[in-house]
């Protein structure tokens, strides 16, 4: 047994010996590529291309390209051949130069005849140049999917960036929940100031004729006033200049008191502020219609047994309008999904975001587009019908006493 | 006797196995190695700036190197200098692995950021960022606000058309023609001052493509590289006459930090210098260097 682990901790010990030998040995540098001789034109890529970093496997099919470094070279661009799988292939017109993208390297265009499907080709340039030197260089290309984009939508771009979109769609949903869940915060302070205006300057002077009733009055207002300045001012602005304003002029604020630019709102909270401040605002008038339709007994029933106002607006309104308030909320949740999209344009990476991403990447907005407007789609259709199951929870009163009343 | 010889094959099947590995990963570094500078990499972020700078580095420099890691502004939509990759949602392009070999050769850490465009300078010297590695060109209205490195790589000012569509000689053939720019680019003060063009901006260059394609706009007039990537994914582009210029690309950074502006010119001369900046944009853009003055 123990000749055993002895033999096999040296042959452990062995192998750990040549993985570090391995490891050590420098890795052999490709050799530097030696320069070409004078003359002689070096290919150093081509489109297609095979070796594309970013695996973009499609092809146009109706020209090749090929860069090389000219060295001095210059190309007999009528005797330049372009072999497609073996055969010499029919050019469109002759080869020629494009204009350079690059002061080093030069770019050949073969325009072919024919438009080439997608599939496996193999590839064969000869250069010559005017003093009789050939220069070959072959290369395979599997293109996938459709050769080109002269398609409107890609399917193959909507497959591949999908998941890509989708996480966006996660922020989205994240973004609206947030938003709405201040937004209500907003909405609630909003209306109660809003309803706290009971009378009149005018009417209580002619009813009390007192100062001091008159100061405690004006101190009494100030909640109606913020919330009137509130709603006003962002129902009064649009909501994509509030997200800029917010996203860009909290900073310039924090710079000129000095604080440190950590404080700056990272994006994804300047938009929850601007669409929760904008959606409180519209939510706050909905809430008040809300508490408003609630009936005046119900008020006055509360008083007369004794309630608090306090009370009676936690026990007795809130709970009543918070029922008639449902569709509108709805409707108003329903609107912010789409309005988060207009966050957008801060950076952070929503739905619409992500797709346009995706679109620039491959430059295939309209699939990509579809692929978010889906997603939108299909989220407005999840919470209405979510909404629809709560309201009619909530009608259960309702329903019970028409119940009653045909027996 | 027997198991002696389990043994022994056991060693020899092991050692086979390893080699094996070896052989693997001296295969698969072959690629990457191009342009590695030996030596650098052994050395800590300190040592390094101490050699290039001759003295202890001071500043955002410092800041840098005690951090471990260089934060490094980019724009997404920019594709092929930087875009996001489906699969890991990673950014990939020429800035971005241009970034990682300037930490690399610096011996720092990188983090990428992903700003609007447009609000990069304001960035940089709110110190969000340490270095705008996007691309991008000094002009005489940047210069003001930042300080910019020397030239990376070069690209030229190219207008396209839609395919078919007619070739200019000169930016006076642009006159009353609409040409599509991203918004803040060198491409929208040329346009703006040199021609009777009707200009029309856009978020991002890439943005203009489609209503170019559309038939919206005349021409687009972007960088030849990001032209290029659309006509190469099978856009119905082409070029319109020959470049109208070249322009020189810098990493941007905050003004008045002289040490990690020397810093980055050092990796910058290291990079252009061992090949690597010509390895990276021959693989970037189908083959082409872009790295060569003239």
């Amino acid at each position: 047994m123990k000749r055993r682990a002895g033999i096999a901790s040296v042959a452990l010990m062995a192998a750990l010996l040549a993985l570090l030998v391995t490891a050590l040995t420098p890795v052999a540098l490709a050799a530097s590529p030696s320069p070409a001789p004078e003359g002689t034109p070096v290919v150093t890529g081509t489109i297609p291309n095979p070796k594309d970093p970013k695996g973009i496997k499609n092809w146009a099919g109706d020209r090749v390209q090929v860069n090389f470094k000219p060295n001095g070279a210059e190309l007999d661009l009528a005797s330049c051949q372009l072999f497609i799988d073996g055969r010499e292939e029919q050019l469109a017109k002759e080869p020629f130069i494009v204009p350079a993208v690059s002061r080093a390297t030069s770019t050949l265009e073969f325009p072919l005849a024919a438009k080439h499907k997608a599939g496996k080709y193999a590839f064969k340039v000869i250069l010559v140049t005017t003093d009789g030197q050939h220069v070959e260089y072959s290369w395979d290309f599997l293109s996938e999917g459709e050769a080109g984009s002269g398609s409107l939508v890609s399917v193959r771009v909507m497959r591949e960036w999908f998941w890509f979109i989708a996480e966006g769609a996660v922020v989205t949903v994240e973004l609206t929940i947030i938003s709405i869940a201040f937004a209500c915060v907003f909405a609630l302070f909003g209306s109660l100031g809003r309803l706290s205006k009971k009378m009149t300057f005018k009417q209580a002077w002619d009813r009390y004729h007192s100062w001091g009733y008159m100061w405690r009055m004006v101190v009494g207002r100030i909640p109606y006033w913020v919330a009137t300045f509130y709603t006003s001012l962002f129902r009064g602005t649009p909501l994509l200049l509030q997200i800029y304003a917010i996203y860009m002029v909290i900073p310039e604020i924090i710079r000129y008191f000095g604080l440190p630019e950590s404080y700056n709102p990272p994006p994804f909270w300047a938009g929850v502020a601007a669409l929760s401040l904008n959606y409180g605002a519209y939510l706050t008038e909905v809430f008040r219609a809300g508490i408003q339709a609630v009936p005046k007994g119900q008020n006055e029933a509360a008083w007369a047994i004794g309630l608090s106002g306090w009370q009676t607006q936690r026990r007795i309104v809130l709970p009543q309008a918070f029922k008639i308030v449902i569709p509108a909320v709805g409707n108003d949740f329903i609107a912010l999904i789409k309005d988060t999209s207009l966050v957008s344009v801060i950076t952070v990476e929503e739905l619409l975001r992500r797709s346009q991403l995706a679109g620039a990447a491959t430059f295939s907005f309209f699939s990509t587009l579809l692929v978010a407007a889906a997603f939108y789609w299909a989220l407005t259709i999840f919470f209405s019908f979510w909404q629809a199951k709560l309201e009619t929870r909530m009608a259960r009163d309702k329903a019970r006493e028409r119940e009653q009343e045909k027996k | 006797m027997r198991n002696g010889k389990t043994y022994i094959l056991i060693t020899v099947l092991l050692l086979a196995a390893v080699a094996l590995v070896g052989v693997l990963a001296a295969c698969g570094g072959d690629e990457p190695a191009t342009g590695a500078s030996p030596g650098t990499e052994s050395k800590s972020a300190a040592d390094i700036a101490q050699e290039v700078l001759g003295h202890e580095p001071a500043g955002l420099a410092a800041e840098i190197i005690g951090r471990g890691t260089v934060i490094v502004a980019n724009d997404a939509d920019y594709p092929p200098q930087s875009s996001v990759d489906k699969a890991t949602g990673e950014l990939v392009g020429f800035d971005v692995d241009v970034a990682k070999r300037m930490a690399e050769v610096l011996g720092l850490q990188v983090e990428f950021k992903n700003p609007a465009w447009e609000t990069i300078p304001a960035g940089l010297n709110q110190g969000k960022y340490d270095v705008s590695i996007g691309s991008m060109t000094v002009t005489p209205e940047r210069a003001k606000a930042l300080d910019f490195t020397d030239p990376y790589y070069y690209t030229s000012g190219q207008v396209f058309v839609k395919e078919g569509g007619p070739q200019i000689t000169g930016v006076e053939d642009l006159a009353g023609k609409t040409v599509g720019v991203g918004a803040a680019t060198t491409y929208y003060d040329f346009l703006k001052k040199d021609g009777g063009a009707k200009v029309k901006t856009y978020v991002t260059d890439a943005n203009a493509f489609p209503d170019l394609a559309n038939g919206t706009i005349d021409f687009v007039m972007t960088a030849g590289p990001t032209g290029q990537q659309a006509i190469s994914q099978g856009q119905p582009f082409e070029f319109s006459g020959p470049p109208l210029y070249y322009e020189d690309l810098c990493f941007a950074i905050k003004k008045g930090e002289p040490d990690w502006l020397a810093l980055l010119n050092h990796a910058i001369k290291t990079m252009h210098e061992d090949g690597s900046l010509t390895a990276m944009s021959e693989n970037w853009y189908n083959g082409l260097d872009l790295t060569v003055k003239e």
